[in-house]
């Protein structure tokens, strides 16, 4: 009957894409936040900077630990789940611009008390801390992006006295830059580490073994943090997605031929008029074993500096379909009214109905975006 | 389109009956009470009847039908109680299916009822009154209080997923439509009957408020974008002006599309138009904007000018330029307006000339914009631009009060093509009249060669005033912005030719006791050395400041020295003046005048030392200490009376 109804009417909305609810979670600004059960109760909870928000309604916080400010940012610029000293609770590992450590703040066993900090490494200004399995073993380890320092890869031994052994990949003495990704480029199974001017090979042993550096794509001066190794248009070559974190530019760099012991890279621009993606992700949001791109403007990413600084902000999910991406839009406004992906968003099926949720931290505030599932 | 759906009330009802239990006299009685009691009997039934649960319902909906108020208010209160009550049941997700199944096939045929059977009975209860309440309100001969209540009551105990598209038919009817909005926004998203879909079938307000609201509450743009779009496409055109105000003001580019071809289709709703894409914002959909441009009609352009200006973007700076340069007078009007209510800097000139183009006697209005637009540019730091609109103002202007505005604008920010302007305002012979900020400006921007005389007594006149150390600074810092530092320097007493040598380790400590070079003698061909390095003498041309950080390295707990020589055409009482970062110790002619052991930033003449010159040559020599951070002097010389000596080292 609807659908003769619409016809009729000559209606097209609602669209064919997902339903969404938003909800403003705490009155925070940090960019970063993580999904867990931080208590252990059964209910996923919501960590983010100073605070934890208790599942399933979020309306209650509780303390973590101080996070210190500087102007609009705070030195927090990833809240990642990790039981670092095996207790059982999950603890979360973070790492900072300013404070140039990567940390992690013990859980208090699911208390209500603040979380002791330990450090980690000292490691140079972090643009974001990234997780990433990276010799396959099932256990994660920590790639800080520090651009202004070498690639290290920070290997974990969890337990009660728990270890971190930072393994420099790179020439030390390398500035690598903004941007930073992890996944298969040369196909031989092992997981390549990919910063915006190249990438560096995982030979067999990555602990002891040479990481050969191959020059190329160029990408964004600002790369974002995750740069994306994926299969675009399917065929079977992984291609990169990379957003620009702070000016115009959302692209994906398609993996061609090897020539002369080169593999040849064509940009293809996704979103040249918006600016600031500085966060982006893979997600599977509506059940169809594709994974969705999911990103937006990391608002005030350098304070208001950055070109596009002033345009609206907005968080979008794309479906990627040979080779195109095509947009959604959940929010796109100023900031008071409309959410941007802040440095750190997470995907997770928060109220475990089946459907991936999005929870979108930043400067203009965190909210939650339960997915409803599609439109009818 | 849609024609009641007709629920089965002689089903329901006869369900409510089946379950229905004895004490039959008891609750007629009540009902009867409620019907024809006296005040007592009826509180009596309310308190009683409730306790009845869904037993309850089928009655007290006859009775809310009722034409006595007295009947059918208390028969509404008793409704609610137990309507709250039954309301409270929870509906879990498997449920919630069982319930879409039931509703979406009641009336076809009921091969659901079995599984609906096995709900719990407070889930199945909460179902069967909201069928009886949807058979109430959709019931043509139900009395309209009734419908209304119904609606309120509906509002309360439908479940989220129960179907509610019998509603559609009530929206049609002005007064149940905000009922039924309000009862299906209270129900929530609905399998059949989401808000979203119910937004199509409301009147212009309404329809326009959800749809606001939805787009305001985030996470589902797309389908608030697209629910503009549609409203574009009603039959209805009183949707039309909202929707596209609706699209413009929380549209992307993607929508500028159909926004153009609405306006074209209906040039009436280029008005709205333009009023929402005044909030239109970002880069993207300034080029949408200004790539359908061309293809917008003659009125569509000249509002489309306005909205280009309010954006304050420099992307529409040339096509509001060739604007304002046009032929065409509605054109010039519309581009200037624009121009001059922004604060794009690179206006200024087509702004000035469009004032300056417009009859003497009718420019009043032009000359307050141009006001205006001059002082934003001054708030926003433009000071060329502003600079060159205050003298734009200066010339157009015929109000003594504009005109003495715009000059202090052009002192502000003196501009070279407004020296001859500000020039010939002056009177030469009063120049200790004029302020000193405009002094100093004009002795910057004056050209020696193309008016002498003036250039003679404004320096004249510049002596007078730069005995001040605040003037000093003044013309430094307005020499500075016009690159005209160097010509200054010399006449301001600043020693510029230096010889230095260092760094020597130096403690705070043991302040200036240390002497690693023999000062005071001063031999330029001697090395010595720290640490192994050599330190030779090295001369330097400086400008106002010594940068010692910039010359010898970002060093601490380090001293350096300087050397200069000074040539006096006699002896004369004079001041050696020193700013430094840290501390300084000064020798004139091999004798220690000076020291000041101190941890500070650097000033213009933080240190003044009464000294006499010799005639002839004259040996000066700094030490200047350095704790950490900046590090670096400034020294000129002046007379007693703080007159500058000019440096002729």
């Amino acid at each position: 009957m609807w659908i003769l109804a619409l016809a009729a009417m000559t209606l097209s909305a609602p669209d064919d894409g997902l339903n969404f609810e938003r909800t403003r979670i705490g009155d925070t600004t940090y960019e970063a936040c993580s999904v867990f059960d931080v208590n252990r109760d059964g209910k996923l909870d919501i960590a983010s900077g100073e605070y934890w928000f208790e599942g399933p309604d979020f309306s209650k916080r509780h303390k973590i630990c101080d996070v210190s400010q500087h102007g609009d940012y705070f030195d927090d610029f990833g809240d990642y789940p990790m039981d670092i000293n095996k207790d059982g609770y999950l603890d979360i590992v973070s790492g900072a611009w300013f404070s140039q450590k990567l940390t992690w703040r013990e859980n208090p066993k699911g208390g209500t008390g603040e979380w002791t900090v330990h450090d980690i490494a000292e490691v140079g200004n972090i643009e974001k801390p990234c997780f990433w399995d990276v010799d396959g073993d099932g256990d994660i380890e920590i790639v800080p992006n520090t651009p202004n320092g070498p690639v290290r890869i920070v290997k974990v031994k969890t337990g009660k006295t728990p270890s971190f052994d930072v393994v420099t990949i790179s020439d030390p003495d390398l500035k690598s830059g903004h941007g930073l990704g992890f996944g298969d480029i040369n196909g031989d199974g092992r997981g390549d580490v990919i910063i915006r001017g190249g990438w560096f090979e995982q030979p067999e042993d990555p602990w002891s073994g040479k990481w050969t550096y191959h020059a190329d794509p160029a990408m964004y001066s600002a790369s974002s943090v995750p740069i994306l190794v994926y299969d675009v248009n399917g065929d079977k070559k992984n291609d990169l997605i990379v957003g620009s974190g702070h000016d115009y530019g959302l692209a994906w760099w398609e993996q061609g031929e090897v020539k002369d012991g080169k593999i040849s890279w064509t940009m293809h621009e996704i979103e040249p008029k918006r600016s600031q993606f500085h966060e982006i992700w893979l997600a599977d949001l509506d059940k169809d074993d594709v994974p969705e791109l999911i990103t937006g403007k990391r608002w005030r990413a350098h304070s208001g500096n950055d070109p596009g600084a002033n345009d609206p902000l907005g968080l979008y999910y794309y479906k990627i379909k040979d080779g195109k991406f095509i947009r959604h839009t959940l929010d796109y406004g100023p900031a008071d009214k409309a959410s941007g992906s802040g440095i750190y968003l997470w995907t997770e099926d928060v109220n475990k109905d089946g459907w991936v949720d999005i929870v979108a931290p930043g400067k203009e505030g965190m909210y939650l975006f339960t997915n409803l599932g599609p439109n009818k | 389109m849609f024609k009641s759906i007709l629920y089965n009330v002689t089903l329901v009802t006869s369900l409510f009956l089946f379950t229905s239990m004895c004490f039959a006299s008891d609750f007629d009685n009540y009902l009867q009470a409620i019907e024809n009691g006296s005040n007592e009997e009826r509180v009596v039934a309310r308190q009683m009847l409730k306790r009845e649960g869904i037993r309850a319902v089928p009655p007290l909906i006859e009775l809310l039908q009722h034409e006595d108020q007295l009947v059918w208010r208390n028969a509404r209160n008793i409704l609610a109680d137990i309507v709250n009550m039954v309301a409270a049941a929870p509906i879990d997700e498997d449920m919630a299916k069982v319930i879409e199944n039931y509703t979406k096939s009641r009336n076809v045929k009921n091969h659901h009822r079995r599984s609906f059977e096995a709900l719990p009975q407070e889930v199945k209860e909460r179902v069967e009154v909201t069928d009886s309440l949807m058979a109430l309100v959709l019931d043509e001969n139900t009395p309209s209080h009734a419908v209304i209540e119904g609606l309120r009551l509906l509002g309360v105990i439908a479940p989220a997923d129960y179907g509610l598209v019998g509603l559609i038919d009530l929206l049609e009817k002005p007064e149940y439509s905000g009922e039924v909005y309000s009862a299906v926004k209270m129900i929530g998203t609905s399998t059949e009957l989401p808000l979203s879909m119910l937004v199509y079938y409301s009147f212009v307000t309404r329809r326009i408020e959800l749809v606001e609201d939805y787009i305001l509450k985030g996470g589902n743009w797309d389908t608030g974008i697209n629910l503009y779009l549609d409203g574009l496409l009603l039959s209805n055109a009183q949707h039309h002006a909202p929707s596209i105000v609706g699209l413009a003001r929380f549209g992307d580019a993607t929508v500028i599309p159909a926004i153009m071809d609405a306006v074209k289709k209906n040039p009436e709703l280029e008005a709205p138009a333009l009023m929402g894409l005044n909030d239109m914002q970002g880069l993207e959909s300034y080029e949408a904007l200004l790539a359908a441009y061309p293809e917008t009609s003659q009125e569509m352009q000249l509002g489309l000018l306005g909205v280009f200006g309010r954006a304050q973007h420099e992307l529409f700076l040339p096509l509001l330029l060739e604007n304002v340069g046009s032929d065409d007078v509605g054109r010039q009007t519309a581009a200037f307006n624009a121009l001059v209510q922004s604060d794009l800097p690179g206006g200024v000139d087509a702004i000035v000339q469009y004032v300056a183009n417009r009859p003497e006697d009718d420019r009043k209005f032009e000359v307050m914009d141009l006001l205006a637009y001059a002082d934003r540019l001054h708030d926003k730091g433009a000071k060329a631009a502003a600079g060159k609109a205050y003298l734009g103002l200066y010339r157009s202007a015929s109000h003594p009060d504009d005109k003495d505005i715009a000059f202090q604008g052009i002192k502000r920010y003196p501009s070279p093509e407004a020296y001859d302007l500000i020039l010939a305002d002056l009177d030469l012979e009063k120049l200790d009249e004029v302020s000193s900020e405009t002094l100093i400006a004009l002795n910057v921007m004056i050209n020696k060669e193309s008016n002498p005389e003036a250039y003679a007594k404004i320096r004249e006149a510049l002596y007078g005033i730069i005995k001040e150390t605040s003037n000093v600074q003044s013309v430094l810092n307005m020499a500075a912005k016009q690159g005209a530092s160097d010509q200054f320097l010399s006449m301001l007493g600043f020693v510029q030719d230096w010889y230095l040598i260092g760094p020597f380790p130096w403690s705070s400590a043991e302040g200036f006791t240390a002497n690693p070079v023999g000062a005071p003698v001063v031999d330029l061909k001697a090395s010595f050395s720290v640490d192994g390095e050599p330190r030779t003498w090295k001369k330097v041309r400086t400008g106002q400041i010594v940068n010692l950080m910039g010359l010898m390295g970002a060093e601490s707990n380090v001293s350096s020295y300087a050397y200069a020589t000074v040539m006096s055409p006699a002896e004369m009482d004079a001041q050696v003046r020193v700013g430094s970062d840290d501390g300084v110790q000064v020798w004139l002619n091999g004798e220690s005048v000076h020291e000041n052991n101190v941890d500070r930033g650097m000033a213009l003449d933080q240190d003044i030392v009464n000294v006499k010159l010799k005639k002839g040559e004259n040996k000066l020599l700094l030490q200047v200490s350095q704790g950490g951070g900046g590090w670096g002097f400034m020294c000129r010389l002046t007379q007693p009376d703080s007159s500058p000596l000019s440096s002729n080292n």
